[in-house]
């Protein structure tokens, strides 16, 4: 038995206090009696019988006596074991992964079975040290290390089911290093290193032979390739339904065709042994586009479906499997994309009247141009009226930010200070034909038929595109807030633009730069990072969830913000409003307004797996059964002191109150 | 006449006072008294109830001088007859300021049994003597006899207010100085003198004539009746004892109480004292006419 607080030993004085106050305490009443002569002798008798009679009568006093007593006791937090010596680690991880969310025979899903091993496991290592994980797209340790059974407790029954992947490598990693970590505890006693002259590291604590992991899984967890298990991993398997058509892939892309605008790829698979019958639907903003025939899946039979529609003006595409008898997993019979109206890019022409540029603008059908005079640049305005800014002979030395540059025959200063040498008819080395820009694009015109040109270097924030020997001839700039693309030659002074490859590349570049996709957001997994980059002047968005909830989020510094999205699958509504907005004596204009929809989907194979695999083995240390008996672990003691305290104070106030 | 009567009430009503005319106190010896009275005495004297004889010495009152036999004898004697001289009876009352505390009350009935018993001896015709006493033998009262004394005994019992401490011993020894043998004693007290009893019950032995103890007790003292925590407070001396009334503490009392009558008991028997044990709960007539008369005081 150890006392860990012998600091309170201290309020041990109020026991005599109270002795001492209840002497002083007590307020006699005085009644008048012929003589004391017959009570001092039946006192002085009642004494020599019993020296303790007037204690052991006073049961006020003895309870009040007691009930400090188990207080002091309590506050000196006797203990028997020792947490450091005689008390093995237990690392419980729970996954809650979208796969737990089956349902079981009995009704209950996966995850309240395995929330209920979780508490029956950490029942078991009352007394014991453990540590609560839980893990599905990420692993999040719950609890720090400890005895408290009932904290323990609690946060397995805080815990609510995810919807994302099982991300089992970073869970399993987790918890190998709470183990790991542990090693590192000093001894108990131990001085600080080097005091006696001795090694400080031999006071720290050996291995940990003696930590286990207890895994409370589906078993949907990838194979481990990780290093060896040191410790015993005590795998306990829940759920048997395995039967389940998840959705594992959809995609969609614009397209028109006689039948509709939007040709829609889906995927589904029937993961379990039995068939399963049901029909796909596919859902515009709630309303049924389209839907199949019943369909039966036979097991492991997949279903690739792959059909045309009308979109309209839908915003959200929903594709639904309907089960004629529903399937185990509900999460992956849904998934969701996000069309985007396909809106034209704004392009500014500044500086002089150049033709063969505009032409090359003209001709892009999702652009729509503006030119303006050099002098007619306003900063602080570009970057909310335009996409991308188009710059020819002329750059401001402070490029504006909030939209792409295309740069022709300029150097911007804030990536190359020097001016760089002038280069006649250079020879192309090299340029990237995976990137982007230069994808459909042939340079070959370009080799040795530039008649000058001033190549740049390569220099912190940019990239070589097309490169010659003295430097690169089409180079790339990005930070965290500009990007942009410098053609350092005048293509006047070029045969390009009367080639094929120039318009191509002017309509990549402006794609590339203006950010702009083929309007289908197809959205994120569980887990995914999500940027958010809404524009200037709008510093809080509110995040509408799949269910209704409304959050707040608040931008960074610099305008964007980053989170994962973890949890409600659906479409995720991101909406703002610029300040400007807020004040601007023009309230129905949409200019400031900013709005967001990310669909966050399953569409995982794995997760859709929900056959039990019992036979899951991790390869860890085998479990020794001669340490299964822990008689020697901590166990406090305080919580039972403190209820006999209470149970003699109440016992104190019945007997005051019979009196 | 009960216990519940105020204490302005007065200590014997004309009811009683008859009844108590019926009684007379019952002596186990014959007295010698200076006075003659209704009761017989070993003295020869002057009554109508003749003796014996005795040779005539001069001075002898010739009226009792025995003509028949002085005709045949032609000797002078002289015919005593029986005497019969009044018995002197002290009550020797307690007023002590112990006697005023306790329920029903304690000093009221004293003086009730002491006024009853002083009626009885003058009703029939003893010399009554009160004595009082606490720390002392009080200035004491003049002898009182013939009925017509009885209101003068109550009355004089009426004024009397108990204080002081006790002092049995000192008292009895100042009241035996000027007792005489063959005298009814009979004392009325709780007998709660610190110096104890025996000192003073030696000087009232039975032996010298009839010494009567009546020992009165309130209810209050016999079976008391507290509860909590509780300062007593003598009544006498202003001492006091701090106890916490228990069960145990109450038995203790009651062993004490026994412990205590026996002893007195036992001095009763060395002294030849003939006690009674009194408490206040029995009503003061109910002693006189019941409990008396059953222990053959009264007749």
């Amino acid at each position: 038995m150890n006392i860990a607080a012998p600091q309170f030993i201290g309020w041990a004085i109020l026991i005599p206090l109270l002795l001492v106050m209840w002497f002083l305490k007590i307020r006699r009443r005085k009644s008048e009696v012929s003589s004391v002569l017959l009570w001092k002798k039946a006192l002085e008798d009642q004494r020599v019988k019993s020296p303790f009679q007037r204690l052991v009568k006073n049961l006020l006093l003895l309870f009040q006596l007691l009930c400090l007593l188990f207080l002091i006791l309590g506050l000196l937090r006797p203990e028997s074991g020792s947490i450091i010596y005689a008390s093995r680690l237990n690392v419980i991880m729970l996954d809650r992964s979208a796969s737990m969310s089956s349902l079981e025979e009995d009704g209950r899903t996966r995850f309240e079975i395995a929330k209920e091993k979780a508490l029956d496991r950490i029942e078991e290592v009352d007394g014991e040290r453990a540590v609560l994980i839980s893990f599905g797209e990420n692993a999040e340790v719950l609890t720090p290390v400890t005895t408290d059974g009932s904290l323990l407790a609690r946060m397995v029954n805080e815990v609510s089911p995810g919807s994302g992947v099982t991300n089992f490598e970073d869970a399993l990693e987790l918890a190998l290093s709470v183990v790991r970590q542990d090693e590192l505890i000093p001894a108990a006693g131990a001085g600080s290193a080097g005091t006696d002259g001795s090694d400080g590291s031999e006071e720290l604590l050996s291995n940990q032979p003696d930590a286990r992991i207890f895994l409370i899984s589906d078993g949907v967890v990838p194979e481990w390739k990780g290093d060896s298990i040191e410790v015993p991993v005590i795998v306990d398997s829940v759920g048997f339904s395995s039967s389940n058509v998840g959705i594992i892939a959809f995609a969609a892309r614009r397209e028109f065709t006689e039948e509709g605008d939007l040709k829609v790829l889906l995927e589904l698979k029937n993961t379990g042994d039995d068939p399963l019958e049901g029909v796909l639907r596919l859902l515009g903003d709630g309303e049924v586009l389209k839907e199949t025939e019943p369909k039966t899946l036979e097991g492991k039979e997949s279903w690739i479906l792959s059909f045309e529609t009308i979109s309209g003006p839908s915003l959200q595409l929903e594709a639904r499997w309907i089960p004629t008898n529903s399937d185990a997993l509900a999460l992956d019979d849904s998934a969701w994309l996000v069309l985007e109206n396909m809106r034209k890019l704004r392009v500014v022409q500044v500086g002089r009247p150049n033709l063969l540029l505009e032409n090359a603008l003209l001709v892009i059908e999702s652009v729509e141009l503006f030119q303006i005079e050099y002098d007619e640049v306003d900063p602080e305005t570009l970057a909310s009226e335009f996409d991308v800014a188009v710059w020819d002979g002329e750059v401001p030395d402070e490029l504006p930010t909030g939209l792409g540059h295309l740069i022709f025959n300029a150097v911007p200063k804030q990536f190359w200070k020097e001016e760089p040498p002038l280069v006649e008819a250079p020879r192309l080395v090299s340029w990237k034909k995976e990137d982007p820009v230069l994808r459909f694009s042939s340079l070959a015109p370009l080799d040795g038929r530039i008649l000058k040109t001033f190549p740049l270097p390569k220099r912190p924030g940019t990239s070589g595109l097309v490169e010659c020997r003295e430097g690169s001839i089409i180079s790339r700039f990005s930070t965290k807030n500009l990007r942009g693309l410098v053609v350092s030659f005048d293509i006047f002074e070029s045969s390009w633009p009367l080639s094929p490859s120039f318009p191509f590349f002017v309509d990549a570049a402006l794609r590339d730069l203006g950010r702009l996709n083929n309007g289908i957001n197809s959205g994120l997994r569980s887990g995914d990072l999500l940027e958010i980059e809404p524009g200037v002047g709008i510093d809080r968005l509110d995040h509408k969830w799949p269910s209704g909830k409304i959050t707040g989020l608040s931008l960074e510094d610099a305008g964007f913000a980053r989170l994962r999205l973890i949890d409600e699958l659906g479409v995720h509504h991101f909406h703002g409003l610029s300040q400007r907005k807020e004040s601007a004596e023009d309230e129905d204009s949409n200019d400031f307004q900013f709005n967001m929809y990310v669909p966050l989907n399953l569409l995982s194979l794995e997760e859709s797996r929900i056959e039990p695999r019992p036979d899951l083995d991790l390869g860890g240390a085998e479990v020794d059964s001669s340490i299964s008996g822990w008689g020697e672990s901590r166990r406090e003691y305080w919580r039972i002191l403190l209820a006999l305290g209470l149970i003699c104070l109440l016992g104190e106030w019945a007997v005051f109150h019979r009196r | 006449m009960s216990n519940s009567e105020p204490s302005a009430a007065p200590l014997l009503d004309e009811d009683f006072l008859a009844r108590c005319a019926k009684l007379v106190l019952v002596s186990r010896n014959v007295l010698q008294g200076k006075v003659r009275g209704e009761k017989r005495s070993k003295r020869r004297g002057m009554s109508t109830e003749f003796a014996d004889h005795r040779d005539y010495i001069p001075g002898d009152d010739l009226r009792h001088l025995d003509w028949n036999i002085f005709g045949r004898l032609e000797k002078l004697f002289i015919k005593l007859f029986e005497e019969e001289e009044e018995r002197s009876v002290f009550l020797i009352l307690d007023a002590s300021a112990s006697m005023s505390s306790g329920e029903p009350d304690k000093w009221r009935h004293a003086r009730q049994v002491t006024a009853a018993l002083g009626a009885i001896a003058l009703s029939s015709g003893d010399r009554v003597h009160l004595r009082v006493f606490d720390e002392q033998l009080r200035t004491p009262v003049p002898p009182l006899r013939g009925s017509r004394s009885i209101l003068k005994l109550v009355d004089v019992l009426e004024k009397l207010k108990p204080e002081s401490e006790t002092s049995l011993d000192k008292s009895l020894r100042a009241h035996s100085a000027t007792c005489p043998s063959g005298a009814i004693q009979i004392l009325i007290s709780d007998l709660m003198d610190p110096e104890g009893v025996e000192s003073a019950f030696r000087q009232i032995p039975g032996v010298r004539g009839e010494s009567w103890l009546i020992h009165l007790l309130s209810q209050s003292e016999a079976q008391p009746d507290l509860q909590g925590d509780l300062r007593l407070v003598d009544s006498e001396r202003q001492e006091h004892v701090d106890v916490t009334m228990t069960n145990s503490v109450l038995k203790a009392y009651q062993s004490a109480l026994s412990q205590f009558r026996e002893e007195i008991r036992s001095h009763c028997r060395r002294y030849k004292i003939q006690p009674v044990e009194v408490s206040t709960a029995v009503p003061f007539d109910q002693v006189v006419l019941d409990v008396l008369r059953q222990k053959r005081w009264l007749s």
